[in-house]
C-alpha cells in the first residue's frame, strides 16, 4: 500500500494514458538502436578474439552514456510541470488546504517522477544484459552505472521540481529546467575546458598538466566515465590529473612545493554533490510552497 | 464558531482588507457580499490558511488560523471560486484522493464517498471522468470534496457563480441541507438577493471594509432610510411633478415611460401624508400613491459604490 496519496495518484495518472507505454517503447527502441549501431560499426569488417572482449566493454560504456543523455532529456520535462501545472489547473490551493504537509506533497511528486524514470531504466536492463554475452563487464560496473543514473535522475528531477515551484508558468519552468540540465551535462565540460586552458600557462611553467577543474565533478557523464572500465578513454576529464611531487623554483624566486595528491574518483565526488543539490532543491521547494506564502496573490 | 478580529491585508501600497471583524455562530450561514475586488476572497483565503494577514486575528472553533493552520485545516472545508479538477480521474477517485489527503481512514472512505455522492446528487456519475461533468455537477463535486473530512466549517467562495437557474436552486437546497446538518457556512457572492433567503446573517464588504453586518431584515431597516414612492396621475403630470419637487423631503424625482413619478423621499409617514394632501388639494387626479420597497439589488447598489468594478 502506498501511504503518500500524492504519489499513489500520480503513479495511477501516469500509467493511465497511452503516452506512458509509448514513451517506454520509444526509450527502449532508441537505446537498442544506439547499441545496434555501435555493434554494427565495430563488427563491420572483422570480429573475434580480444576484439569481442573490448566490444562488450565499449558497448556497455556507450549504452550507459546514451542512457544518461536520455535521462537529461526526459527528466526536466517530467518534473518541471509538476507544481506549476497544479497551479495552472487551479488544483494547487485545494491540495494545500488538506492535511498533507508541503514536504509530503513535494516528496510524493518527486518520487512519482523518479519512479517513472526508474521504470525506464529497468525496462532498458535487457539491452544492457546483452553486453554480458561478450564478457569483461563486471556486475560492479553495472551497479555503478545504475547508481550514477539514479543519482542523476534524482538530481535533475529535484532541479525540475524546484523550477516548477519557483516559476508560475509551466513553460518558463520547463525551459529553465532544461537549461540547468544542459549546463550539468555540457556547460560544466565547457567551463572546465576554459578554466583548464586559462591555467595551462601557469602549470606548464611547473612542467605539469593543470589539475582537473572542480566543476567537472558536477558532470554526470564525467562521473560515469570515471566509473566505467574504458570510460576514461571515452569521456574527457574522467581521468584525474595526478599532481606529481615537485620542488622547484618559481619565476619570483620563491620555492614552491606541491605535495602528491591521490584524488577521489569523480563519480564519488559527483554523488556527494548530487546529494547536496537534491537537499538544497527540496528545502527551497518546500519553502516556496508553504501555504501561507504560496497563496499571497491578490484576491477578490 | 468563526471569529475574525481586525483583519488587514496589504499588497505593497494597496490595502485589500482594512480591519475586517465579524463573528459567526455555529450552524449559521453567513453571506459575505460585496462587489468584485472588495476583499471577500482575501478574507476567505486567510480563513482557509492559504494566506497570512498583514495584521489581525482569525479563529475557527477557537483555533488560531495563523498559529495553528494544520489544526484549522482539519476543521474547515474550502471551496474556491474555481473548479480545480484533475483530468483523467474519475469522480470516486477524485473524492478518494482528497479523503486520503485529509487522512480519512481507508476503511471509512467508501461509505463517506457514497454518502457525499448521494448528498450532492452525483451517485449516477460515480464512475464518470471528472472532466466530462457539467459545470453544475463540477460545482457540486467540489462541494463534496470540501466535505470529505466532515468539517465543522465550510468556506464557499462564489459557489453559485456561472450556474444556470436550476443549478443555483439545487446548490441552495444543498446548502440548506448542510446547515441542517449543523455546519457553519460562509458563502461569498457579489449578488445579495442570491444569498438573502438562504443566509441567517449577511455582511456587506466594500473596498476592504465591512460596512454592514446583520440579518437581511436588519440591514434593510438600517440602510433603507429613503423610501421610493410611486405617484400616478391620470393627467396634468407636469403640475404633479412641480408640487412633488417643491416638497423639502423629496430627494429626487424620475418619470417613467408609462407616466409614473418615482419619488425618492426621505421624510417620515407624516411628511408623506402632507405630500399626498398637497397633490389632492391641487385637484390633481391621483390614481395611485404607493410606497414601493427597494429591492435587495437596489439596496446593494445603494450601499456599495462599486469600488473595483
Amino acid at each position: 500500500m502506498i501511504v503518500n496519496p500524492v504519489l499513489a495518484k500520480e503513479l495511477r495518472d501516469r500509467v493511465r494514458t497511452w503516452r506512458s507505454p509509448l514513451l517506454i517503447t520509444i526509450y527502449v527502441l532508441a537505446l537498442a538502436q544506439i547499441g545496434g549501431f555501435v555493434y554494427y560499426l565495430q563488427t563491420r569488417y572483422s570480429y573475434g578474439g580480444t576484439q569481442a572482449l573490448r566490444l562488450g566493454v565499449e558497448l556497455f560504456g556507450i549504452l550507459a552514456i546514451a542512457q544518461l543523455a536520455l535521462i537529461a532529456f526526459l527528466a526536466p520535462g517530467m518534473t518541471a510541470s509538476i507544481i506549476s501545472g497544479e497551479r495552472e489547473r487551479q488544483t494547487w490551493p485545494l491540495l494545500l488546504v488538506t492535511r498533507l504537509s508541503p514536504f509530503s506533497i513535494v516528496i510524493g511528486k518527486l518520487l512519482s517522477a523518479i519512479s517513472y524514470i526508474v521504470l525506464l531504466i529497468l525496462a532498458s536492463m535487457p539491452i544492457y544484459s546483452m553486453v554480458f554475452l561478450f564478457g569483461s563487464v563486471a556486475m560492479r560496473d553495472l551497479l555503478l552505472v545504475v547508481l550514477i543514473s539514479l543519482a542523476t535522475t534524482v538530481t535533475i528531477a529535484s532541479l525540475g521540481l524546484f523550477c516548477s515551484a519557483l516559476f508560475k508558468r509551466t513553460i518558463t519552468a520547463i525551459v529553465i529546467s532544461y537549461l540547468l540540465s544542459f549546463f550539468l551535462f555540457g556547460g560544466t565540460l565547457i567551463s572546465a575546458a576554459v578554466i583548464q586552458n586559462m591555467n595551462m600557462e601557469k602549470w606548464s611553467r611547473l612542467n605539469q598538466i593543470p589539475p582537473t577543474p572542480f566543476i567537472v565533478n558536477f558532470n554526470p557523464i564525467v562521473a560515469l566515465g570515471s566509473a566505467l572500465p574504458t570510460g576514461m578513454d571515452m569521456v574527457p576529464f574522467a581521468r584525474r590529473t595526478v599532481v606529481r611531487a615537485v620542488s622547484t623554483t618559481f619565476i619570483t624566486g620563491q620555492p614552491v612545493t606541491v605535495k602528491p595528491v591521490e584524488p577521489m574518483p569523480v563519480w564519488q565526488v559527483n554523488l556527494m554533490l548530487d546529494a547536496l543539490i537534491v537537499l538544497i532543491c527540496l528545502l527551497l521547494t518546500v519553502w516556496l510552497i508553504r501555504p501561507q506564502r504560496a497563496g499571497n496573490k491578490k484576491g477578490g | 464558531m468563526i471569529k475574525v478580529e481586525g483583519l488587514k491585508k496589504t499588497y505593497g501600497k494597496m490595502e485589500a482588507l482594512k480591519g475586517v471583524s465579524f463573528e459567526i455562530e455555529q450552524g449559521s450561514i453567513f453571506g459575505f457580499v460585496g462587489p468584485n475586488g472588495a476583499g471577500k476572497s482575501t478574507t476567505l483565503k486567510i480563513l482557509a490558511t492559504l494566506m497570512a494577514p498583514t495584521e489581525g486575528k482569525a479563529f475557527i472553533d477557537g483555533v488560531d488560523v495563523i498559529k495553528y493552520p494544520k489544526k484549522v485545516r482539519a476543521l474547515m472545508g474550502y471551496m474556491p471560486d474555481f473548479f480545480g479538477v484533475y483530468e483523467r480521474i474519475k469522480v470516486t477517485e477524485y473524492l478518494d484522493f482528497y479523503a486520503s489527503c485529509y487522512r480519512v481512514a481507508e476503511r471509512k472512505r467508501r461509505s463517506i464517498i457514497a454518502d457525499l455522492l448521494e448528498l450532492t446528487d452525483l451517485s449516477f456519475k460515480a464512475d464518470a471522468y471528472v472532466d466530462s461533468l457539467s459545470r453544475g455537477m463540477k460545482q457540486r463535486l467540489c462541494l463534496a470534496r470540501s466535505l470529505v473530512h466532515d468539517p465543522k466549517v465550510l468556506l464557499l467562495d462564489e459557489p453559485a457563480s456561472g450556474l444556470d437557474p436550476r443549478a443555483r436552486v439545487e446548490m441552495r437546497e444543498l446548502l440548506r441541507e448542510l446547515k441542517n446538518m449543523g455546519k457553519s457556512i460562509i458563502i461569498s457572492s457579489h449578488i445579495l438577493p442570491e444569498l438573502a433567503e438562504l443566509c441567517t446573517e449577511v455582511g456587506i464588504i466594500e473596498g476592504g471594509e465591512l460596512i454592514a453586518v446583520g440579518s437581511v431584515d436588519d440591514i434593510t431597516a438600517q440602510l433603507q432610510q429613503e423610501k421610493l414612492i410611486q405617484v400616478k396621475v391620470q393627467e396634468k403630470i407636469e403640475a404633479a411633478r412641480a408640487i412633488v419637487e417643491e416638497n423639502p423631503w423629496v430627494v429626487a424625482v424620475n418619470e417613467t415611460a408609462d407616466g409614473v413619478l418615482q419619488v425618492r423621499f426621505s421624510g417620515n409617514g407624516e411628511e408623506q401624508q402632507k405630500l399626498l394632501r398637497a397633490l389632492v388639494l391641487a385637484e390633481l387626479p391621483v390614481l395611485s400613491f404607493a410606497e414601493s420597497s427597494n429591492s435587495l439589488e437596489d439596496l446593494f447598489m445603494q450601499i456599495t459604490k462599486g469600488v473595483g468594478r
